[in-house]
């Protein structure tokens, strides 16, 4: 069943045109990833369904009812968690965790359960008392995403949670959205990490100034690619004569201090390796990688996904 | 409204969180009505001015008439006489017609007064006295001319009664005028027993009668003066009856005391507006309107919020003003207390209204700096309405400082019920209405949610 319908979003600031036609649905119970660069239009599309901006045109269906900023039952179906940390940085973590959670409506006994949870799922109870601006990158962003969870949303909207996150807390923060999931939330990731689209979603948006360029599960996506793989290697381990050789496998580019081989069609594996024992090559200093996100994103707009 | 309720919550947890802020809040008023407390109060009825002002006089003419005009100046409780110019070696000197007018030149004075030689005109009834002045106050300069008016009035009769006699004997003519005093002088022989009538002669006219009546005449010494004094006063007697303000003990700080209040809910509340704006930027707007919240509702947990802090400090103002100079806020405390929620409501929409206009915190500070000082200047904060021409007394009332400070004078001066009151707390009421209307309707549709 899908939870979340958008036909034709249009979106424009002054002259930018931040979402142009955008179209997609979302399934209950999955994990959307919206996947682009810098100025793609996530934000604003996160932004729209969470009620905060009007789009110019087209339309958002919650559940196959229209979706109203008004409306406030509505509201209570979504959680956002928004790109920049939204809390009240005087405060300390329960006090806000008390006010958000009010606002979504919770009293009494429900609300302290709720903060409970939160502050259990932000990894935060031993803190609950400081104020966050004596927080650390991560607690604030676990604690961002936590405030969108206090009442219980079907659908969580999060806006790249993991930003100046190190790898400890990002995992973290994966393995509470994965298990949010487990529950049946329907969750919308947005993120420029290919990485992360790739390891945590079920469906992938490819999405690049306003426009959807492609959406699929990440094995439909990478099928769009020709069927090669990337060799890479340090230029250094390889003299000119090497090089010469070791384009009849491919085209080669040369990217910094690295060489980057995309193969042929006919490539083997075995006539790869047989070739470094002739050239008295060690093997391990090539990388073989298999077609990404990356790729693809370069494959069809022409530039990197990260600048 | 329990969205409206939980942001207000906010807002008052947010303020006893920050200890600076709470001094602040009611430290400021003390201070401000420290500041303008000691401008306004303490010199009783010079208008305000805590030291005398000081005058320089000079009789060239050496008349005695004269000299008691000069002593008359003298015992004006505002003015400190100034008589003589600094000589050689630290000693006094008597003024000359060069040396006072260097003392104005010199900055020792502002203010000097002359009575030159002939300083009664010759062909007519008049004085004509010389004024050299650097009027750098202007309020001092009104005081000081005021005070040379009615000391002149006062010693009218003896200044003029020699031009007077004069006068009387060319109308006259000698001869008549002298049979005139004759048989008057005859009359008053004939009526007392006690009298000789040379004596009586002597002294007829008006120069003689004033004479007698005035302090110069040495026989009668201090009662002399009370006599003449008493003499002239009973010529025109004015019954006083101040209706308002009589008993104050503050009369002009407690007349300027609530164009301050409304001047400094104004600053205030055009300052907290500005913090609208960095919740926007910190990006709290979009968490809180993603939640079951609109953005009236965070409009009016702020307006709330400003309006209730604005009365707060407003009290705190009134209150000080008690403790500090004796206004007497405490028996007008309940009205002023309704007044400040009607001012503070007004002043706190105006500075909502500001927010919504504004793009950037830094606008909305420089529009509120703008408009709070033309509006305080043209609605009567400053200096009383009526001291300004016409018009601008017209424009004057379409500031809601104007009404603010007319509901402040009725509950302190005139004392009035809050029945009194309710015009003016309903144009208040209209205009704070009028204006959260546009500041609404902007937020709807403004920048500060973009
Ligand atoms: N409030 C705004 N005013 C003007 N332009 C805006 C505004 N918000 C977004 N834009 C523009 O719209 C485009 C899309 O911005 P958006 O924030 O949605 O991108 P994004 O995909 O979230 O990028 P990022 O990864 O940098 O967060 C950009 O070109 C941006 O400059
Ligand atoms: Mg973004």
């Amino acid at each position: 069943m899908t939870v979340l319908t958008a036909e034709n979003l249009c979106k424009t600031f002054g002259t930018t045109r931040a979402l142009e036609d955008l179209s997609l649905s979302i399934e209950e119970g999955s994990f959307f990833g919206l996947l682009g660069p810098n100025g793609a239009g996530k934000s604003t599309f996160m932004n729209i369904v969470s009620g905060f901006l009007k789009q110019d045109s087209g339309s958002l269906a919650l559940q196959g009812e229209e979706l109203d900023p008004n409306n406030i039952e509505q509201k209570k179906l979504i959680g956002l968690s928004p790109q920049h940390i939204a809390l009240y940085k005087e405060l300390s973590a329960e006090t806000n965790l008390k006010l958000f959670g009010k606002l979504y409506g919770l009293s009494g006994k429900k609300l302290s359960q709720q903060i409970e949870y939160a502050l259990e799922v932000a990894q935060l109870s031993e803190r609950r008392k400081s104020p966050v601006k004596d927080f650390s990158g991560g607690m604030k962003r676990r604690l961002n995403i936590a405030v969108a969870l206090m009442h219980k949303p079907k659908i969580l909207l999060c806006d790249e949670p993991t930003v100046g996150v190190d790898p400890q807390s990002r995992n973290a923060i994966f393995d509470t959205l994965l298990s949010l999931k487990e529950e049946g939330m329907t969750i919308v990731y947005s993120t420029h990490y290919m990485e992360e689209a790739e390891r945590l979603c079920d469906q992938i948006a490819i999405i690049d100034v306003g426009k959807i360029l492609r959406i699929g599960t990440l094995d439909t996506l990478l099928q769009e690619l020709p069927k090669s793989n990337i060799i890479r290697a340090r230029s250094a381990s390889l003299d000119e004569a090497n090089t010469t050789t070791f384009s009849k496998f491919g085209a080669v580019t040369q990217d910094g201090s690295s060489l980057e081989l995309r193969t042929n069609e006919d490539f083997r594996l075995s006539s790869f390796f047989k070739w470094t024992e002739d050239q008295g090559l060690d093997a391990t200093d090539f990388q073989i990688a298999r077609p990404s996100l990356e790729d693809l994103f370069l494959h069809l707009t022409g530039k990197d996904l990260r600048e | 409204m329990r969205a409206i309720l939980t942001l207000l919550q906010k807002d008052f947890i947010l303020f006893f969180r920050d200890k600076t802020a709470i001094v602040l809040t009611f430290l400021v008023p003390f201070f401000v009505i420290y500041i303008v407390g000691n401008i306004f109060s303490g010199a009783g009825d010079n208008g305000g001015l805590s030291s005398n002002i000081k005058l320089a006089a000079y009789n060239e003419s050496g008349d005695a008439a004269a000299d008691t005009f000069i002593k008359a100046l003298d015992l004006e409780e505002s003015i400190e006489l100034v008589s003589d110019a600094p000589g050689s070696d630290n000693t006094r000197v008597p003024f000359t017609r060069e040396s006072i007018r260097q003392g104005i030149v010199d900055h020792h004075y502002n203010f000097a007064l002359i009575i030159p030689k002939g300083y009664l005109k010759e062909d007519d009834i008049g004085l004509r006295l010389e004024f050299l002045s650097n009027p750098k106050n202007q309020i001092e300069a009104q005081i000081i001319n005021g005070l040379i008016q009615k000391a002149v009035f006062t010693k009218l009769p003896q200044l003029l009664a020699g031009q007077l006699d004069e006068y009387q004997k060319e109308q006259m003519g000698d001869e008549k005028y002298n049979q005139f005093l004759d048989g008057l002088a005859a009359l008053i022989t004939l009526s007392y027993d006690d009298i000789e009538y040379d004596d009586v002669r002597e002294r007829m006219g008006f120069a003689g009668l004033t004479e007698l009546l005035s302090p110069s005449d040495a026989t009668d010494g201090e009662d002399g003066e009370d006599q003449a004094s008493a003499f002239f006063e009973g010529i025109i007697e004015f019954d006083e009856d101040q209706v308002f303000g009589k008993e104050l003990k503050n009369p002009y700080l407690t007349r300027m005391i609530g164009g301050y209040a409304i001047m400094f809910l104004l600053f205030a509340t055009t300052g907290s507006a500005a913090s609208l704006f960095e919740e926007r930027n910190d990006g709290i707007f979009l968490r809180i309107l993603s939640m079951p919240a609109k953005r009236t509702h965070i409009l009016w947990s702020k307006y709330l919020f400003n309006t209730l802090l604005g009365v707060t400090q407003a009290i705190t103002l009134f209150i000080a003003s008690s403790f500090l100079f004796n206004v007497e806020v405490f028996p007008n405390l309940p009205a002023l207390f309704i007044v400040s929620i009607f001012a503070s409501a007004a002043c706190t929409a105006f500075g909502m209204l500001l927010a919504s206009i504004s793009k950037t915190p830094q606008q909305a500070q420089g529009f509120g700096t703008l408009l709070i000082i033309s509006m305080s200047a043209l609605g009567g904060a400053w200096f009383p309405l009526s001291m300004m021409g016409p018009t601008m007394q017209i424009i004057g009332k379409f500031t809601l400082v104007y009404w603010g400070v007319e509901a402040y004078l009725g509950a302190l001066w005139e004392e009035s019920g809050i029945l009194a009151l309710l015009p003016n707390l309903g144009v208040l009421a209209a205009i704070a209405a009028g204006l959260i209307a546009i500041a609404a309707w902007r937020f709807k549709t403004g920048d500060l949610f973009r």
